[in-house]
């Protein structure tokens, strides 16, 4: 089961749009889920990702119109639980003790958090820690040279494979993390 | 089924009572009869005694000239259930040296419906396996090794693609065309589609659950329901289909694929079933151990795909065409000018194979042996491909329920790898249904079509479609056509109510209904069939042109001056199927009565008669019976005086449609008379040609008249009044009583306690028989001696032989005729007419009359007292004089 994950878009704040060699590798009918980590910013990006799978999660991030996004979601896929937090809140921003408290706090197997716009994914204390970045390449707050990113999950069974997919210099770059739950 | 047993049954039996045993007796005779309305009502239940009888049948046909070209050996009972039979079944259908033949015969005659072997015989049917049981191992292997190779490259798992692909490619979004993962979202799409039609599958069960009327349909499929409910065989299915698809780039998939497939996992399912129970059994152990070997490979459960992949692809070899479909060219402008203007849709795109099939089957086959139905076809403009494609890519699959699928399949396969016979069973579909398609409008005729009607005996169309194909080497079927059973249906088709009677028309999707030949050209080929058989073995070398043209055969009948010569042949066993024939067509010429199963009726009669005199004495019963309820027929409008038109209407209707069945079942024992008749004539004369008698021109001329009865009986001879002679005489008894019955009494026919209130009423009613006398007054000239006979049988080539006629005329002509011959054969040398009128005139007390005609109609032969004499002529009067429906009210139930 495919599931993708992105964030932090800032459509039309920063970016225009998702990258086109992004939107050529994304069509519908492969993925069956999508957890956004928030900051969609408007509805337009919302529909858009509605048009990629039916079944869209969504948290809501500081610069997202729709006040209605919860803070934190948990999605169950498969044999996972899924934290989705955008992760402004989490102070440090970024800092892996702070997640791992969210992680009990929702008591889930793989957390995934924004904000950064810097792709992360790492195993803390057996479970799964992923920060997609931000697809658009959007700047953030402290950095402005950022890569855009995003991640699919391949979910089967008590396995879970991430293809991190990156744009460097127009390239799709792709990495393969493996991730096995105990 | 049931009709099948009771053919096969009734077959063997007559030819056991009428072959075997020279001169059976009449115990013999009622014997045979028990045994086989025990039969019947066994059913199905009793397929050991059908294969027996089969056996007997096959039997005593090889002696037989007209057999089969090569020669059978005992049929045991395939599917019995002791234990050993698996064993048996197996070496009786593989270990002989020539097997295939024979099992192509078993496919053909349909005695592989119960067995355990079918998924082998199959295989070796498409080829398969091949001929040799030798290698049967090894190519099994090889076909499932061949399957496992598929299955392994075609069947993509991109988890387990190896790591050595660069990622770039090897990842979930990639579009790389050699990306593992966009095979496998590419096989997804055809595979879910695969999955919609693989669900599915058979949900017509599902139509049989919720219709009570067929409970046992329901119990016949219920486990087939599961069966293919189930997920793993659903997926097993998906898998196959879609190896099948990979492997067929041509036309990928196409709905119907999972049809056929269905029916092959299904047989191989039962069979690795009965295997598997075969082996706990243990009664593998008879069979030798090689045997054992090669069955134990065969039969492995655990290659279910395997073997059904092996099994469907080599059915799509011959089927693929079928399935390729180009969508039509779009014509523009100036295109679409240069095609042929009021071309039908089906001329227009010439390249689908399929459609090229269907229109050539319709526009050559069909209109080969029906013509009428194509022209009614053509008028209504239903292009084959509406429902013709369905058929043909189903392989029929939809059309009949599956146990009935898998015995026309078992013909379809063992025809040959081409599958010719499709084309002719397409057309012998529809030819079983032609009647009810001719009465239909546009509508109506899509509705059958689409949905076709169930098939009492499905072993007859495949009987038929090699009958259409090859008329010369296969036997030709009896014409059954389409039954309704449901009388709502029919009301709306062909007017008749017969719901009191359902009990007698259990049956009627068996049975044969008259199929109605309108144009002279298939009426007359359907009589040549039978009848130049006749005329060439006898040894009357004028008879030899004159076989054309049927009807003439009665003028060297009849004519006294040239008795018939013993036809030698006549009498072997291939007269005798040839007898069967004309008894299951019998009812040619009725034209909108439901037919009912009439053996039960034929076999009192037969039962009945003295085996001496049984030629003539089997005559009496239908002659009575036609007088009883044509005349019931005639008289029914005479209480409308009474008023209560409107509540009488519908009493009018049902009443109607229990005469009309009573009047075809006489029919039909009328014709299955005549060849009785014509049997025991042959005899008869031969027997008369070794003794020098006497009086031997009196036998002679009796011979002849009864002949003559036979081709009335027939059909062959038109009946007309010239034929009734001294019928002037006879008139001055039409004040006498009609035999005729009130509508009241119609409701019970089959009680005995009935005659009594016929006689009770008759009185009443004479004025609708005077009226109908009046009638045929106008027609009725002096015809006293055979010359003047011979006049009149001279007019018959122009006979009418259209529908509604052709019946009316088959009732007036059959009952004369018996008279003639009854005089002729039971008081000979008493043949003087004034004699008779002395007697007829003073027989004017019908009541007490009547009483003695029935108790005649019994044996009217053995009378040798001249008062039953006497009434006897009197009630052949009456007959005369009612110039009606040949028949006897109660034929059947007096036995």
């Amino acid at each position: 089961m495919l599931v993708l994950v992105l964030g932090d878009l800032h459509i039309p704040h920063r970016c225009n749009s998702l990258p086109n060699r992004f939107k050529k590798l994304l069509v519908p009918g492969k993925i069956q889920h999508i957890l956004c980590t928030g900051n969609l910013c408007t509805k337009e990006s919302f529909d858009y990702l509605k048009t990629l799978a039916s079944d869209v999660h969504v948290v809501r991030g500081d610069f997202d119109e729709n006040l209605n996004y919860p803070e934190q979601k948990v999605v169950t896929v498969g044999q996972f639980r899924i934290g989705l937090c955008h992760g402004h809140q989490v102070v440090p921003w970024g800092d892996t003790e702070s997640l791992a408290m969210v992680q009990r706090q929702l008591d889930v197997d793989i957390l995934i958090s924004g904000h950064t716009h810097k792709f992360e994914a790492f195993e803390h204390e057996n479970k799964f820690y992923i920060n997609p970045g931000s697809a658009t390449g959007a700047y953030n707050a402290l950095d402005s040279n950022v890569i855009s990113s995003f991640v699919i999950l391949d979910i089967q069974q008590s396995t879970v494979v991430a293809y991190v997919y990156k744009l460097i210099s127009d390239d799709v770059k792709v990495e393969r993390i493996e991730y096995k739950k105990n | 089924m049931i009709s099948r047993i009771r053919s096969a049954s009734l077959k063997s039996k007559l030819e056991n009572s009428t072959l075997s045993k020279p001169r059976p007796s009449k115990e013999d005779i009622i014997s045979t009869i028990d045994g086989f309305s025990g039969n019947v009502e066994n059913g199905e239940s009793a397929p050991e005694m059908t294969e027996d009888n089969n056996n007997l049948t096959r039997h005593s046909s090889k002696d037989s000239v007209n057999s089969d070209s090569w020669e059978i050996p005992d049929i045991k009972p395939i599917g019995a259930s002791y234990t050993n039979a698996y064993s048996t079944e197996w070496e009786k259908l593989y270990t002989k040296p020539n097997y295939r033949r024979l099992l192509k015969h078993y496919a053909m005659s349909g005695y592989l419906r119960s067995s355990r072997f079918r998924s082998v015989s199959w295989k070796v049917f498409l080829e398969v396996l091949p001929d040799d049981v030798n290698l049967w191992v090894s190519k099994t292997r090889e076909w499932r090794n061949k399957f496992d190779d598929l299955k392994n490259s075609l069947i993509v798992n991109p988890r387990k693609a190896v790591d050595h692909i660069d990622l770039c490619v090897n990842n979930p979004l990639s579009q790389a065309d050699e990306s593992p993962w966009n095979r496998f979202f590419q096989d997804n799409e055809l595979r879910l589609t695969i999955k919609q039609d693989v669900i599915r599958t058979y949900p017509r069960i599902e139509f049989f659950q919720s219709n009570a009327l067929r409970n046992l349909m329901v119990d016949i499929f219920f486990p087939e329901v599961q069966f293919f409910q189930s997920e793993e065989i659903q997926e097993r299915m998906i898998d196959l289909l879609f190896i099948i698809c990979k492997t067929r780039s041509t036309i990928s998939y196409k709905q119907g694929m999972h049809e056929l497939l269905a029916p092959l996992v299904f047989v191989l399912h039962c069979d690795h079933q009965a295997f598997l129970h075969a082996s706990e059994v243990e009664s593998l152990g008879l069979i030798p151990t090689y045997h054992r070997d090669i069955i134990k490979e065969v039969m492995n459960p655990s290659y279910l795909e395997h073997d059904a992949y092996a099994m469907l692809s080599q059915i799509m070899e011959t089927v693929e065409p079928w399935y390729v479909s180009k969508d039509p060219p779009h014509f523009r402008g100036k295109e679409r000018m240069t095609t042929t203007p009021f071309a039908r849709p089906q001329d227009l795109n010439p390249s689908n194979a399929i459609v090229s099939k269907l229109t050539r089957i319709q526009d050559y086959i069909l209109k080969k042996f029906d013509i009428e139905l194509h022209m009614h076809l053509d008028r209504l403009e239903i292009p084959p491909q509406i429902y013709g494609i369905r058929w043909i890519r189903l392989l029929f699959g939809r059309e009949f329920p599956m146990q009935d699928l898998l015995v026309l399949w078992d013909a379809l396969f063992a025809d040959g790898i081409g599958f010719d016979l499709v084309d002719f069973i397409f057309v012998a579909m529809l030819l079983y249904i032609r009647d009810l398609l001719l009465a239909s409008d546009y509508p109506q005729c899509l509705n059958c079509l689409m949905r076709y009607p169930p098939v009492g005996d499905v072993h007859y169309l495949i009987e038929k479609a090699r009958y259409l194909r090859d008329p010369n080497s296969h036997p030709r079927p009896p014409n059954y056509t389409y039954q309704n059973v449901n009388i709502v249906k029919t009301a709306s088709v062909q007017k008749k109510t017969i719901p009191a009677s359902n009990s007698s028309i259990v049956t009627t999707n068996t049975t044969n209904k008259p199929s109605m030949t309108t144009s002279w050209s298939s009426f007359s080929r359907r009589m040549s069939g039978s009848r130049p058989k006749t005329l060439i073995v006898s040894s009357d070398k004028q008879k030899m042109y004159k076989s054309t043209s049927v009807p003439m055969n009665l003028q060297t009948d009849i004519s006294p001056g040239t008795p018939q010569y013993p036809k030698q042949k006549r009498g072997s066993s291939a007269s005798l199927s040839q007898m069967e024939d004309g008894y299951f067509k019998s009812g040619n010429s009725t034209p909108s009565t439901t037919r009912i199963e009439t053996s039960g009726n034929a076999a009192a009669a037969m039962a009945r008669m003295e085996p001496s005199v049984r030629q003539t004495s089997g005559l009496s019963p239908s002659s009575d019976d036609g007088a009883g309820s044509m005349s019931k027929f005639a008289t029914l409008p005479s209480p409308k005086g009474k008023g209560k038109k409107v509540n009488k209407e519908k009493e009018y209707e049902f009443q109607i449609g229990i005469l009309q069945n009573q009047m075809s079942e006489k029919e039909s024992l009328c014709d299955y008379a005549s060849q009785k008749l014509d049997i025991h004539i042959d005899r008869l004369q031969s027997e008369l040609l070794q003794q020098n008698l006497q009086n031997e021109d009196e036998i002679l001329i009796a011979i002849a008249g009864i002949k003559q009865v036979r081709d009335l009986l027939k059909g062959t001879l038109k009946f007309s009044q010239n034929l009734v002679d001294d019928d002037t005489v006879l008139k001055t008894s039409q004040i006498s009583s009609q035999d005729s019955s009130s509508p009241e009494t119609d409701f019970s026919v089959d009680q005995p306690i009935n005659r009594k209130e016929n006689k009770e009423k008759r009185p009443e009613i004479k004025k609708g028989g005077k009226m109908f006398y009046m009638s045929s007054e106008e027609n009725s000239e002096v015809a006293d001696s055979p010359t003047n006979d011979f006049v009149a049988n001279s007019r018959i080539p122009e006979t009418n032989y259209e529908l509604n006629d052709y019946t009316e005329t088959h009732m007036y002509r059959a009952e004369p005729k018996m008279s003639k011959a009854l005089q002729y054969e039971g008081k000979k040398g008493n043949r003087n007419n004034t004699d008779r009128g002395e007697k007829t005139e003073n027989m004017v007390h019908p009541i007490v009359q009547s009483s003695k005609t029935e108790k005649d109609s019994l044996n009217p032969f053995d009378s040798s007292d001249s008062e039953e004499d006497e009434s006897f002529s009197h009630r052949l009067v009456n007959t005369n004089e009612q110039n009606m429906n040949p028949f006897y009210s109660d034929s059947g139930d007096s036995a």
